[in-house]
């Protein structure tokens, strides 16, 4: 064990000498920072592009109204192309086009549809729960008053005037909203996404240390010394561990105290990175044992980062997908990591809860090292 | 100039031999954007979403049995039975469920006399999304039992007392329900559909990928120089620039005719649009160009072809990650997409993306501009620094 | 024919080359000798401007060195430079064409070059695919293929097993029989001793000894004395005998050329039987370490 550990110090001040790759460790986690921070930090607010152009009082009043409500700035626009253009370019996360004709489609008792621009993915989407609590809102008090002029009761306008007054009093239905077995009001996986993916693609990155070992014969020289090639591999695994552990936690801790990222329980967060930190390592290390030269581990490290982080549910959410992609989803460490994320955030699990989760990372770290190092052996000595 | 038609030959030649070329500048990035577009694409398609909830019916009133026919008749809702809260809840927990509805005793009394009332909605940990939409079902139910309710009392307020017969209020209530909502949001826009995600990851994956198929022109250069057959090349009598442009060139060579052919394989086999040939076209070369000059940049800061590997490959995932190829990051907060134009990636993505939303190539000049600007800013300090590469 | 004018080239705190001199006539082979570190490699870089001497020269005739000399130049860096994975037959032909023959001349000369090598029927072979020996013949046809008048090589030697040195050494004198001027570079300079002509000896940046190997050996003021006495190695007791330290195991010592050989015969036949007697001139590192410690102990 002290031998992995010796070789381990080799390879870290082999990256610590290399001053180019030091400031490449220190960028890469920041930039992470900066987008978790920014999207799943306590200040984020949705903002919202309003289109609302020869809509009349009544669009005026939606607009006013959505400018009350909480976790939502809106933003004017002049015509629908622009209004698109800044949903693409996202300087708002959705748009929403009240039409010119709003105010007397209204008055004249049509149901007036109301474009909704967003992508199908994004946070366009949770925007959109808001933007239809605000439109219901206000269709309650021009349904009434619709409702009463069509009643024959008196105009429009006066009807819409008593529905306002009597509004405010108006003992309305209210929706309650908890999640099952925790105190924990709502929750959000992205920043777990977001860590995981990048932990991997981290991790992955150490393949390629260990081609340039196994082509300098560094290796062949250690297995000769003699030592064995489970420990050769521990240890060639176990600097880089340690860089993709420190980006790792550097992130958690600088979202956790900057941004307000909710990371839930530290302790079971800790052993959530840990492990899946010693799962990517053990990754990395198979293709280091397999592959022949660096540039396909490069490449092929992306490639298997990505992919991995899709089917796991880093990119889109795994309860979205269709059950028989989600079995298959577990076949990848992400989605067991993932899942654990759930456990802590969604229901303050801490680590008695999701111990299933850990052994299963833990058996995934285990076996692709012990691989690795079986692979690793034979291509050495073939 | 002949000499770097020379080796620029020879290069693709070798290229073309080697197998794992292929794999890179092709393979995995057409692959991955099979991939998401085939899985990810498809589940975030609204229509193939399914919900599980449970309605816990405590009132047995009219107001409950409506609720739970609106939650049956939705189609991607599949509902499943629970007798109490404790075991709906318990089902939400176990994510059995993804949320139970809890209608209390008393609740359609209190909603037929417009005195308001409580809807409970028990989502699973689970289900983020089914949760979400569980809260917004909910919403409009209650939305619509307000709407009602203010209606007669609207009514009623401008009426006068008039109408306190019981039948009477009966059929208001009644015609107060038939009424038609005022208003609808319309998610269904030509606009979204056009924010298509196959050609999000199309795109994404290509422009991500371009950077790790360009490098390796560098990559050889420094590979060249430790075979020792870049002092071969030095000695011969010719410009060392030659040797420098000979590369350049086969990197460009193999840049664009991956893209090219991630392009056509996206649009013919997965149904991206790329719109307007000419701005794609644009927008292809500008983006290896770019590639050109970042890839060369770092490589002058490596020492060896495996160094510049390493650095290349963190340079593209950052540029990647921040330039939005993985996730739309002009989704997220404003500085965040402004911080993100630091990156040619992000200015290449925001061409795209207006071409596939019907831009001309005249509309994306700008884009075209700032990538080039990448591509000659970058480029441009590789090469000032190139001398290191021959003389020592 | 080339002339390397005080060279002088600072790596930072490291003088690389300081003044070094020499020059190599026409037709002959040249070897470059010196331990490693002492600046061989610097000084093939100099002469075709892969480095920048902060002083000194290169003359080609009496000429500064220029792209247009070079043409007439070949070089095989120490690296080797050779493209593992290009076929045979292409690689040859590609720096060809790079040293300024048109295309068809430079595949013409390709294969001129690998029927003489004996290597015709592996020509579309990958250079990583041939024997050691083979690669060698190779690398030096790729510096040859233009048909330089100067060869240049680093280290052709290093790395060869006897028989590589052999054929090597083979081609190069065919070379030199045909006109060419060859300069090359070795740190082992027992190995070869009888490959060159000309040698000269660089030690610390600076030429120390350079010369015909020959006459430089002959006019040596030492003789190399090898004495076995009933199977064991035997050293006179007389004055002026120094033991080569470099071999322990069977001692040659260095005596004065002026030395009685009679009278050590007489003095060793005395002590035993003798089965070994040799008397030569000095090898090229006795010279070498003599001239090193001469200069040393100054």
């Amino acid at each position: 064990m002290s031998k992995a550990f010796s070789i381990a110090g080799v390879n870290l001040r082999r990256v610590f000498r290399d001053r180019v790759s030091l400031f490449f460790m220190v960028v890469f986690p920041f930039v992470i920072i900066l987008m978790i921070g920014a999207m799943y930090g306590s200040s984020f607010e949705a903002r919202l592009g309003v289109l609302s152009r020869g809509s009349g009082a009544l669009g005026t009043d939606l607009v006013s109204r959505l400018e009350r409500h909480e976790g939502i700035r809106v933003r004017a626009y002049e015509d629908r192309e622009s209004l698109t253009t800044a949903v693409e370019r996202g300087e708002v996360e959705a748009g929403l086009v009240i039409p010119s004709g709003y105010d007397t489609g209204v008055r004249a008792g049509e149901t007036v549809s109301l474009p909704y621009i967003a992508r199908p993915t994004g946070s366009g989407q949770d925007a959109q729960l808001i933007v239809a609590a605000a439109v219901d809102r206000q269709a309650v008090v021009l349904r009434a008053a619709r409702f009463a002029a069509s009643e024959g009761v008196g105009s429009f306008d006066e009807a819409l005037r008593t529905a306002r007054a009597l509004d405010t009093a108006f003992p309305r239905v209210k929706v309650r909203s908890s999640i099952a077995g925790s105190s924990v009001l709502s929750f959000d996986y992205g920043a777990a996404q977001e860590l995981l993916l990048f932990v991997f693609l981290v991790s992955l990155a150490a393949a390629s240390m260990l081609i340039e070992s196994r082509r300098l014969g560094v290796s062949r020289r250690m297995l000769a010394s003699p030592t064995g090639a489970a420990t050769v591999i521990l240890g060639e695994g176990l600097g880089r561990f340690a860089i993709a552990l420190f980006q790792g936690g550097l992130i958690v801790a600088v979202t956790l105290v900057v941004f307000g990222v909710d990371w839930g329980d530290p302790l079971a967060t800790a052993a959530i990175v840990i492990l899946f930190g010693l799962v990517g390592t053990g990754a990395a290390m198979l293709m280091g044992s397999t592959l022949g030269n660096a540039q396909q581990a490069g490449s092929f490290g992306v490639f298997f980062g990505l992919i991995l982080a899709a089917l796991g549910g880093c990119m889109v959410p795994l309860e979205i997908f269709p059950s028989t992609m989600r079995t298959i989803a577990h076949a990848t460490p992400h989605a067991w990591a993932l899942d654990a994320f759930g456990e802590v955030l969604g229901r303050n699990g801490t680590v008695a809860e999701i111990w299933p989760q850990l052994a299963a990372l833990a058996l995934y770290a285990a076996g692709l090292l012990s691989l690795a190092a079986i692979l690793f052996r034979r291509k050495l000595t073939a | 100039m002949r000499a770097a038609l020379t080796i620029a030959a020879k290069d693709l030649r070798q290229r073309t031999r080697d197998r794992s070329a292929y794999v890179i500048a092709f393979l995995v990035p057409f692959g991955l954007t099979a991939i998401f577009s085939l899985t990810l694409a498809k589940v975030s398609d609204e229509s193939k979403f399914t919900a599980t909830y449970t309605v816990v019916d405590r009132d047995g009133g009219e107001v409950a049995r409506a609720f739970e026919g609106v939650v049956r008749e939705l189609d991607f809702v599949k509902l499943k039975s629970a007798g109490t809260v404790a075991e709906a809840s318990k089902l939400a927990e176990d994510g059995k469920i993804d949320a139970a509805f809890v209608i209390p005793a008393g609740f359609s009394a209190a909603a037929s006399a417009g005195q308001g009332g409580e809807l409970r909605v028990i989502t699973s940990p689970n289900s983020e999304i089914g949760g979400m939409i569980a809260r917004s079902i909910a919403g409009s139910f209650a939305s619509e039992i307000d709407a009602v309710g203010l209606s007669v009392q609207t009514v009623l307020a401008e009426g006068g007392g008039s109408l306190h017969d019981p039948t009477t209020l009966s059929r208001l209530v009644e015609r107060a329900r038939q009424a038609t909502p005022t208003a609808l949001l319309d998610q269904n826009t030509a606009e979204n559909r056009l924010f298509s995600s196959t050609t999000f990851y199309a795109v994404g994956m290509a422009v991500l990928f371009v950077f790790f198929t360009v490098q390796f022109g560098v990559r050889s250069l420094l590979a060249e120089r430790e075979t020792g057959t870049l002092a071969r090349l030095l000695v011969a009598p010719m410009r060392p620039a030659w040797v420098v442009a000979g590369k350049a060139l086969a990197s460009f060579a193999v840049g664009i005719a991956s893209m090219i052919a991630l392009v056509l394989a996206s649009s013919l086999l997965l149904g991206a649009d790329w719109g307007d040939p000419i701005g794609a076209a644009l927008l292809v070369v500008s983006a290896v160009l770019a590639a050109m000059g970042i890839t060369a940049l770092v490589a002058t800061l490596a020492k060896t072809p495996a160094q510049a590997e390493a650095y290349v490959s963190v340079v593209a995932i950052v540029g990647g990650m921040l330039g939005g190829t993985f996730f739309p990051v002009s989704q997220g907060p404003a500085f965040l997409a402004n911080l993100s134009l630091i990156t040619p990636h992000a200015w290449l993505m925001r061409g795209f993306q207006e071409l596939a939303g019907g831009a001309s190539a005249l509309d994306i000049l700008p884009s075209v501009g700032a990538v080039l600007a990448f591509a000659v800013v970058l480029g441009g300090i590789a090469l000032a620094r190139a001398d290191r590469l021959a003389a020592r | 024919m080339l002339e390397v004018q005080d060279l002088t080239k600072r790596y930072g705190e490291v003088l690389a080359l300081d003044g070094c001199n020499f020059s190599v006539s026409r037709g002959r082979i040249v070897g470059f000798l010196g331990p490693n570190g002492a600046g061989k490699t610097t000084t093939m870089r100099c002469i075709f401007g892969l480095a920048r001497p902060d002083a000194g020269g290169v003359l080609w005739r009496g000429r500064e060195v220029g792209r247009e000399e070079r043409r007439r130049f070949g070089y095989m860096p120490e690296e080797r430079g050779l493209y593992p994975r290009m076929r045979v037959h292409e690689q040859l032909a590609y720096f060809a064409e790079l040293s300024g023959l048109g295309g068809p001349a430079a595949a013409a000369a390709a294969d001129r070059w690998l029927e003489r090598l004996g290597l015709a029927d592996r020509a579309r072979s990958r250079v990583e695919e041939l024997s050691h020996g083979n690669q060698q013949r190779v690398q030096l046809a790729v510096a040859m293929a233009h048909g330089p008048e100067l060869l240049v090589l680093d280290e052709p030697f290093s790395g060869l097993d006897p028989i590589g040195v052999e054929s090597v050494a083979g081609l190069l004198a065919e070379l030199v029989s045909e006109g060419v001027t060859v300069l090359f570079s070795s740190h082992q300079l027992d190995l070869v001793e009888d490959v060159c002509q000309d040698v000269v000896i660089i030690d610390h940046g600076r030429v120390v000894l350079s010369g015909d190997v020959l006459e430089l050996r002959a006019s040596s003021s030492r003789r190399s004395l090898r004495v076995t006495v009933d199977g064991a190695p035997w050293i006179p007791s007389i004055g002026g005998v120094s033991v080569v330290p470099r071999e322990e195991g069977r001692p040659r010592v260095l005596v004065d050329a002026s030395t009685d050989l009679d009278e050590i015969l007489r003095l060793a036949q005395q002590a035993g039987q003798v089965t070994q007697f040799s008397f030569e001139p000095p090898s090229l590192s006795d010279l070498f370490f003599e001239t090193v410690t001469r200069k040393g102990s100054r």
